[in-house]
Order: structure tokens, then sequence, then C-alpha cells
């Protein structure tokens, strides 16, 4: 994992006039590969602009204050809670949510169905992307390290021990050692 | 979410320039994860609501992990995330990224920066509601439901001072109530006297006469009941005049400067002790024979002993102040006094009677005048029928100094009991003795009956009123009932009702056309040399508020006479300080105190037999016990700030650079010392010493997203195998991340094993103040020491 500290910092430049730093209302999105353009009033959190402004239903608020992990979404690369993120502040980032993880075929998805990694299915969500985020920087992670990933993700219904295995098999496909059965799809 | 304003910012001088611009009414925005949760579940006051969020994270170059002159920098926006996993920091400051890591859940440490961290407000439930339905003090109100309440997750060294107390928010004087309480809990009377000394300088006579607003806020009254404070003040009150030569002193230095205080009431004499406390010379004139104003005149001896009123004089007299009475100030006399003296302080009162509205108002005796022939010459009036119109408490004091002297007094009041200005405990009291009440009744006209002249009974018509609609001043505007008249007949009838101040010695250009004084309310000033103050600007108050009002002239004529500028007396900003406790039976019921009364039947037998007595020593410090100290036990739940306290690093903001240990010293309202537009840039750790190992412990219900129960962080120097230096911090066990300074001591020179170790941890649990169900924390938080101690063991 590329760690900041080994970036340079970016400098500015000195003489250029410093623009009124007003964030417009307008910001550009781009969400599982798409571009949108959107008015958003400042008070807007991630989440409700994507669950209720984009149809992007499977971004979910629960908690609506950090504790749950329900509305996880990747932003950048991080896994991060889209309902303490406001959307003003996501001008020209890159988001990923559940759609679209389901729309390139993750093997997540099917792992998922087939270790019925859910039960009543509101956490699911959160759990894939957020498992999603772990596989991106760890292709193999230990039972641990998937651990340490996905505490921050609740699960009302107590589904937590299928979890683990869902993602060690979606893990050793993507790495291609495990052929992915029944996958076909879903566009 | 309520609507505000988002500004993103590029530069750090953008973001000090938007900030400067948008005051208090701008927030800085970092990953939001603190400051989100707070705007969505509305917690804060109306006025602290942002309009403003300013968004740091695109500034560039804010957010780096990099080694410095064999230190770490960290910068502000450096989520925590990285700092839990960079190889740099957890091979050589595995404290700060195990601390990092045990920071919430993986996304909040994605999201969450290193400066939000540091920053991050209290997690108080009762703090954490909207519209402060806890009525949290730290948010305003006037109490702290935790010290009573469910406080498992609080302080467990007792609490931190706030901005003021209930009490002393409602005193007009602003007294400091609870560190004197605090000091007679520990036994020191002499300090508590010199405290309320330094707000009140007479408090022999409010510890007697105040109508303790102080005791109507206080925060323990909602619990069980107010803590008795004037009754303690009254004791501190005898106290320092039985030993006025150890209290009244003159001052260390003489000013040259004259003063001339025109009036001897309570304002008179509260200014005349502050400025001879500042050095000048003061010279107090009173028209009447004794000196106190309305102290001497107005309140009845039954309420105020003249002997505690001489008393108290004396003591001022003692240090310096000098008294002319007898002597009427007219325009002439003024006028010396002006040329004569640097300034004057006019403090003559309110005492030029007003017409009541009744036809043949020539009858009607005066209150004050009639309170001032008794006080001189008391005769019996045994059997008299005596009608006294008004409300307010000269009614009262005139109604029952009346029955002290035998008469049967009736109260005339156009409104009911509900609307009457006088203090309900003096109408209680009224009316347990025998004062009779008229409610709802106007009297109208007043007159001579039949042929016995001037000296015969009065014939007083009087109507009955209803209650209309409110009138300016809120209450409801009592209104005439037709055809309602009736007669009573009374031997006497006094007017007690408003009395208003005169101008007529003033020079003209001081009162404007509508016979107002044309004062700045800001000082009290009305001319250059010039200043007044008390009932002679305000109309008739209390003596609380004449004292206020008087040492806020003496601090104003002091700035004059040292130079135009008044003295900066402001006291330091209250801050998070260990020792602002309280006993642990406050926190449970614990009846008041009982002041000892005399009974009806003796209390009305002689005006001047006082009918309130002062309590002694022990009942005195066992009230004081009932004080809750009001403060905050809100804990600091950062897991960063240990580590940055225990491994000496520093803040670096926008303005200074500032000790760890120092930056979370609170105010009232923040969980740092950031002043408004203060931006934290990033933190800097010294390079440890090659034997240092440091340690962080975390206690959670779960081990991921809950805040610390508890948590410790240890950077342990040894030599030769024995520890060298210590520096420990618990956090979450107080306002602010407590270094604990036993421990660090009884462990220089020890080996680290389990019993030097298990020592420490007992050392560090000194000065604990458990609340009611905290007492677990104590367990945890020393066994949380004693693991980080021996996590660094060599
Ligand atoms: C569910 C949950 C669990 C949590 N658990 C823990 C825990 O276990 N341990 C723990 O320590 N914390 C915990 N937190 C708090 C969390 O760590 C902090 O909220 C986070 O670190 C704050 O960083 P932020 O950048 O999101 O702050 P923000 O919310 O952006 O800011 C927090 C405050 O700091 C101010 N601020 C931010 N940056 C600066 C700056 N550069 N200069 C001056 N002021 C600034 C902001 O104005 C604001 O007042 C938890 C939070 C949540 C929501
Ligand atoms: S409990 Fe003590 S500090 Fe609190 S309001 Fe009452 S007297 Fe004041
Ligand atoms: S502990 Fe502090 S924040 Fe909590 S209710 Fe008491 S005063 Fe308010
Ligand atoms: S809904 Fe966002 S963390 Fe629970
Ligand atoms: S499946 Fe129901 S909450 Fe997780």
């Amino acid at each position: 994992m590329p760690h900041i500290g080994d970036k340079q910092p970016v400098s500015q430049p000195v003489s250029e006039p410093v623009p009124r730093p007003v964030s417009l209302g307008t910001v550009t999105l781009t969400v599982n590969g798409e571009v949108h353009e959107l008015i958003v009033e400042p008070q807007w959190t991630l989440q409700y602009v994507l669950h209720d402004k984009l149809g992007l239903i499977g971004t979910k608020e629960f908690c609506g204050e950090g504790a749950c992990g329900a509305c996880t979404v990747i932003l950048e690369g991080r896994p991060v809670l889209s309902c303490l993120m406001l959307a003003i502040e996501c001008d020209g980032k890159n988001i990923e949510t559940i759609e679209g993880i389901a729309r390139a075929n993750h093997p997540l998805i099917e792992a998922y169905i087939k270790h019925s990694c859910m039960q009543c299915g509101f956490c699911t969500p959160g759990f894939v992307v957020t498992a999603k985020a772990l596989l991106d920087r760890n292709p193999d992670p230990s039972i641990e390290e998937i651990k340490e990933a996905m505490v921050g993700n609740l699960c009302r219904c107590g589904t937590y021990p299928a979890h683990i295995r869902a993602i060690e098999e979606a893990a050793a496909i993507l790495r291609g050692v495990l052929v992915a059965q029944g996958g076909e799809g879903r566009d | 979410m309520k609507k505000f304003k988002h500004l993103t910012v590029r530069t750090v001088e953008e973001a000090t320039s938007v900030l400067a611009e948008h005051g208090k009414s701008a927030r800085v925005i970092a990953g939001g994860t603190d400051l989100l949760g707070e705007l969505k579940d509305s917690i804060l006051r109306d006025d602290d609501y942002p309009e403003v969020l300013v968004n740091i994270k695109e500034i560039p170059g804010l957010e780096h992990i990099t080694a410095q002159d064999g230190g770490l920098r960290v910068g502000a926006l450096t989520r925590l995330e990285d700092v839990a996993t960079h190889p740099l920091v957890r091979e050589k400051y595995p404290a700060l990224a195990e601390a990092a890591k045990r920071t919430a859940s993986p996304h909040i440490r994605e999201m969450g920066t290193v400066a939000g961290n540091l920053c991050q407000n209290n997690r108080c439930w009762y703090y954490w509601v909207p519209d402060n339905l806890f009525d949290c003090l730290r948010k305003g109100g006037r109490a702290c439901y935790a010290v009573t309440g469910d406080a498992r997750y609080h302080s467990i060294f007792g609490a931190a001072r706030v901005e003021t107390t209930a009490c002393s928010r409602a005193c007009p004087n602003h007294i400091d109530i609870a560190p004197y309480l605090a000091d007679i809990r520990r036994g020191e009377l002499t300090t508590a006297a010199r405290t309320l000394l330094r707000s009140n300088p007479l408090p022999a006579i409010t510890g007697r006469v105040c109508p303790h607003w102080c005791e109507q806020e206080c925060a323990r009254g909602e619990f069980d009941q107010a803590v008795a404070v004037r009754a303690v003040e009254r004791f501190l009150g005898d106290h320092v005049l039985d030993r006025a030569a150890e209290f009244y002193l003159a001052p260390a230095a003489e000013s040259g400067k004259r003063v001339a205080v025109v009036g001897s009431g309570p304002a008179g004499l509260s200014a005349a002790y502050y400025l001879r406390q500042a050095g000048h010379a003061v010279m107090v004139f009173e028209r009447m024979p004794e000196v106190g104003g309305m102290l001497a005149y107005g309140i009845p001896p039954y309420r105020l002993p003249r002997e505690i009123l001489k008393r108290q004089v004396e003591a001022i007299a003692g240090t310096g102040v000098e008294f002319t009475t007898g002597v009427e100030v007219d325009a002439e006399k003024f006028g010396a006094l002006e040329r004569d003296f640097d300034a004057v302080f006019v403090a003559g009162g309110a005492s030029k009677q007003t017409d009541v509205g009744v036809s043949g108002e020539e009858c009607l005796l005066s209150g004050t005048e009639f309170l001032h022939q008794v006080y001189e010459r008391p005769e019996s009036m045994a059997g008299k029928v005596v009608g006294v119109i008004g409300g307010g408490n000269t009614a009262i004091d005139v109604a029952r100094t009346l029955l002290r002297l035998g008469a049967k007094p009736i109260i005339y009041y156009r409104r009911t009991k509900d609307e009457m200005p006088a203090l309900d405990e003096e109408i209680a009291k009224a009316e347990e003795e025998g004062v009779v009440f008229q409610f709802l009744t106007q009297p109208v006209a007043a007159g001579v009956a039949g042929a016995g002249g001037a000296a015969g009974p009065i014939e007083l018509t009087c109507c009955r009123m209803e209650l209309g609609e409110p009138d300016e001043s809120g209450r409801p505007r009592p209104v005439r009932v037709e055809g309602s008249e009736f007669s009573v007949s009374c031997d006497v009838v006094i007017k007690a009702i408003v009395e208003r101040p005169d101008y007529s010695f003033l020079p003209p250009e001081f009162v404007d056309q509508r016979g107002r004084l044309r004062i700045d309310p800001e000082t009290g000033r009305l001319a250059d040399k010039v200043f007044a103050g008390g009932d002679f600007v305000t109309g008739p108050a209390t003596v609380a508020e004449a004292i206020a009002a008087g040492k806020q002239a003496a601090a104003a004529i002091d700035g004059h006479l040292r130079g135009g500028r008044a003295e900066e007396s402001r006291e330091a900003a209250p801050v998070c300080v260990l020792g602002e406790s309280f006993s642990a039976a406050c926190m449970l019921p614990f009846e008041r105190v009982e002041v000892p009364e005399l009974p009806v039947e003796e209390r009305v037998g002689a005006l001047d037999r006082e009918e309130v007595g002062t309590l002694d020593t022990s009942s005195v410090t066992r009230e004081a016990e009932r004080c809750f100290n009001c403060g905050c036990v809100a804990v600091n739940s950062s897991d960063l700030a240990p580590v940055l306290v225990a491994l000496g690093g520093r803040i670096k903001t926008t303005e200074r650079e500032i000790g760890a240990e120092e930056f979370f010293t609170v105010g009232v309202n923040t969980s740092t010392v950031l002043r408004p537009g203060e931006l934290v840039l990033g933190v800097e750790i010294p390079e440890p010493a090659p034997s240092t190992k440091s340690s962080f412990l975390k206690f959670a219900l779960r081990k991921s997203i809950d805040f610390p129960i508890v948590n410790v962080a240890a950077a342990i120097t040894c030599e030769d195998g024995a520890v060298s230096s210590a520096r420990i911090c618990l956090n979450s066990v107080f306002g602010v991340p407590l270094r604990v300074a036993g421990a660090e001591q009884y462990l220089v020179g020890k080996v680290i094993d389990e019993p030097t170790a298990e020592a420490a941890a007992d050392a560090s649990m000194e000065g604990t103040v458990p609340l009611l169900n905290n007492r677990y924390k104590i367990q945890i938080a020393r066994t949380l020491v004693k693991r980080a101690i021996l996590a660094c063991a060599p």
C-alpha cells in the first residue's frame, strides 16, 4: 500500500491570484465510471445525493453518524462513510458504489450469495463495498486482516462468520487460484 | 442538517483570512466525522451553529508523515489510517501507531484527520442532545446532570471549571460563590472570606437582606433544595466583622487622588471601599445623621440590626474612608466637591416621594418617611388600623414594622399576590405574622372623616379591580370594576409606592428635558470627573445591585484617575484545572441546613429583634458540602491526545507552537486552547532516546468504533535497567488528558517489574473523585497504567 509520506507536497504557484474560495453548488462526480454533473446544497451528504438524487439505492443510511458502515462507498480508493461526507466536497472525485461493483461482476457478489452472508440484507452493500476496498489494496488478506478491515461494519442479524469465508473465497478467485462457480454476471 | 454556506479553501492564508472574516460563525471542516455528527444531531446552541463551513481538505502540503531532525512531523490533514500503517511510525513511535489504529473504525480512520482527532468535541451524552434538554452547563445551562445522574463514562478526577456557575450568573455582583464554598470545605475560612470580600465588601449585610437570586438559580434546587448561599455568606460576613482589623485593611500605597462620594447607602459604601482599596483618599458625604442610607432608614432593624450596620461602617472607616454626616449636598456644595476632588461619585439613592394618584393625597403618609420616623423614635401604635398602599418591598417592610408597633396593618394592592413585586419570602412572612391583604383593590380617595380635624380617622375610598391585558411590564393591567366603590376607616394611611431620585442639586446639563440623567450606561459617567450609580440611576432596586453599581463605578473612576484607562481586571479565562472538585456527599440527596429563625410570636414582639440567626461553623461546613461546585465532568476522548502528551509532542498552528499538554487546557466550549480562526497545521514529536520505550493501551466496550472508556500512553526511558524518566498520560478520565505525576515520580530510579508497576499504578490513582456509577473506571485506569508501564520494560 502506498504511503502518503512518500508523496511530495504539491507546491502552490505564488504569483497566481487567489480565486474567491466559494464552493459553487455545481459538482462533478464520477460514480462507477459515469460522470454526473449536479447542483447540490451544501448540507447534502454524499449518501443523500447517491441514494435520493442518483437513485443508487444500494448505499443505505442507517445510523447516520458513522457507527455502522451501511453507507460505505469507495472514494478515491478509500472506504468511507457517505453519511458523514458532504457531497459538495466530492467535486471531481471518483466514487464506487455497490452498483458499480455488482455491474463489474466482482467475485465478492457470487461469494456473498454462495455463503449466505445476509439475512435481512440491509447491511450487505456496506460490507461488500468495504471488502472490495480491502481486496483492491490487499489481494491476499489473512483472516486477521479481514477482521480488522471489516470491524466498522455492523450486522444486526449477526452474519459475521459468513463474511470471512466469502471474502477469502473472492480473494482466491481474484488471484486466480480458484475458479468462480456459476458466475453468470448480472447486467 | 441546517443550511450553511460552504467554502473550499486552497491555501492556509486563504483559510485564515476566510476564518477571520467570518469570526465565530465559521467552523473548519476536515474529515467531518466529528463536526457533521454535531450538525446532524443538532446539539449546538442556536448561536453556536456555524453559518459557514470552511473546507481545508484541498490545501496541499498538510497531508504528510515525514522524518525531520530525527523527530516526526505529521501534517494536520493526515488520515488516521495512514498514521496507523506508516512504517516509520510503526517502527519508531509504536504508541502513536497503536493509538491511531485503535481509533474508531477503519472507515472513520480513512476519513478522520489527525488535527480533527485532537480538536474533537466532548462526547458527554447530556451535552449530545438537541435543545439542551439536560440544561448542560457547558452549553450555557444551569446544571450538570452527570453529577447526580448516570455518568458511567465521565470524569473520575473531578470537574472542570466552567465560565460561570448559575449562582454567580444570577447574582448582580457575580460573586464567585463556588470557590469560597470550596475553601470552606477545606476548612480555610480566611481564604473563603477573602474570596468573598473581593466581590462583596458588605457580606454581613447582603447575607441578611439579599433576595438571594443565587439560590433561586442554584443547580441544586432542581435536585433537592438550593444551597443556602445567603446563610453561608452571612456567616462569613459576621466572621469578617468579628475580625475587621484583619480583613478590612488600608491600601498598601496611596495614589494621592481624592474622591468624594455623595450618599452612604450600599452603592456609596461599596464604591468607597473599592476606591480606597485602589489607594485613593475617599470622603463620603451623608445628609442624614446616620451612615447607611436605605440600610439605616429603609430596611427594618428586625432584618438588619443597626449594630451590624454600625460595625460594617466602622470596618470600612477602618480602611481610611472618611464619613461626614448631616451634610446636605445642594447645587452649591456639589460645585465645591467638583472643584476640590479629583472625582465625584453620586449615589444619592431614590427617596423623593411620588404621588399615588389618590384625591386627598395630603392625608397620606409616605412609607419611607414613616420608616425614618419610627427608626428614630419608635412609638407604640397599639390597636391602630393602618392602611398601606402598595405591593413592593417597602409596603411589606412598613406593614411588618406596624405589626411590631402593635398596629393592625392592611395592605391594599391593585393586582393579585402573583404580581406583587415584593419578594415571595417577605410576603409569606407578612402573611404568617398576620398582615391583612386586600388584593385587586385600589384606593381612589382619602379624606379626614367627621369633625376630628387633621387628627381624625381617615376615610379611604377604594374600588375593586380585575386583571386585564398585559401592560408594558408584562403584568396584567388592573382594570377598575364599575360601581365597586366602598370605603374603609383607617387611623393612618401610608403610601408605600415607588420613590424617585432627586436630581435637583445636579448642574442642569446633567439632566435631559424629560428629567432623565445623561449618563453613559457602560461607565456610569455623567461628566469628566462625575460618576453616578445605584438607586440614584436605576430607581429603587436592591442592596446587591447597588453594591454592584458601586463596584463598577469604582473601577471606572479608578481608570479615570489612572489616566483614562479602565484597569484591566479581567480574570484569566476559565480552564480545566484539577482540584476543582466536590464532596462525594453532594451527589446524593442532602437536607439543606435549617437556618435558625424566631417563632412568629417572638418575632412580632419587638422592632429590633432579629428574626433570623447566624449558622455555626459546623452547619456552614456541612452546607458547603452540598454545593456541586458546578463544573463539567465530561472527558476528552481522543485516542491520539495522550500519546502526544506522553511523547512530548508539540502542536504547530497558524499562530504558534503549543506543547501538547497545554494544547488541551480547554476553555468552556472548546476542547483546545485554539483561538478563533487559529488552525492546526501539524504535530511534531521529538526523537525518542534509544532506550525509550512507548506504549498505548485502550479499554473500550467494543474493540471497534467505540470511544475509549479509559486509554493510556506511556513513554519510559531506562538507563542501566532502572527508569530515568517516565511520562504517563491517561485520557478519558478527566476534562483534559491527565499526566499521572504520582506514578511518574515513583518510577524514577526503579526497575520496572510487576510490584513497581503495581505501586506506580496505585500512585496514579491519587485524587480520584468517582461519580455515582463510574468507580469501575478507577479499576480499569489503574490496570491500564500498570500494563502500559510493564510494556515499556527494557
Ligand atoms: C462513530 C465514531 C466513533 C469514534 N471513535 C473514536 C475513538 O474511538 N477514538 C477517538 O479518538 N476518536 C473517535 N472518534 C472521533 C474521530 O476520531 C474524530 O471524529 C476524527 O478523528 C475527527 O477528525 P475529522 O478530520 O473527521 O474532524 P472534523 O469533524 O472535520 O473536525 C473535528 C473538529 O476539529 C476541528 N478541526 C479540524 N481540523 C482542524 C484544524 N486543522 N485546525 C483546527 N481545527 C480543526 C473542526 O472544526 C471540528 O471542530 C469517533 C467518531 C465517530 C463518528
Ligand atoms: S450547586 Fe454550588 S456552584 Fe452550583 S449553582 Fe448551587 S451554589 Fe452555585
Ligand atoms: S459533563 Fe459537561 S458536557 Fe456533560 S452535562 Fe455536565 S456540563 Fe454538560
Ligand atoms: S449510516 Fe453511515 S455509518 Fe451508519
Ligand atoms: S443481514 Fe440484517 S443487518 Fe446484516
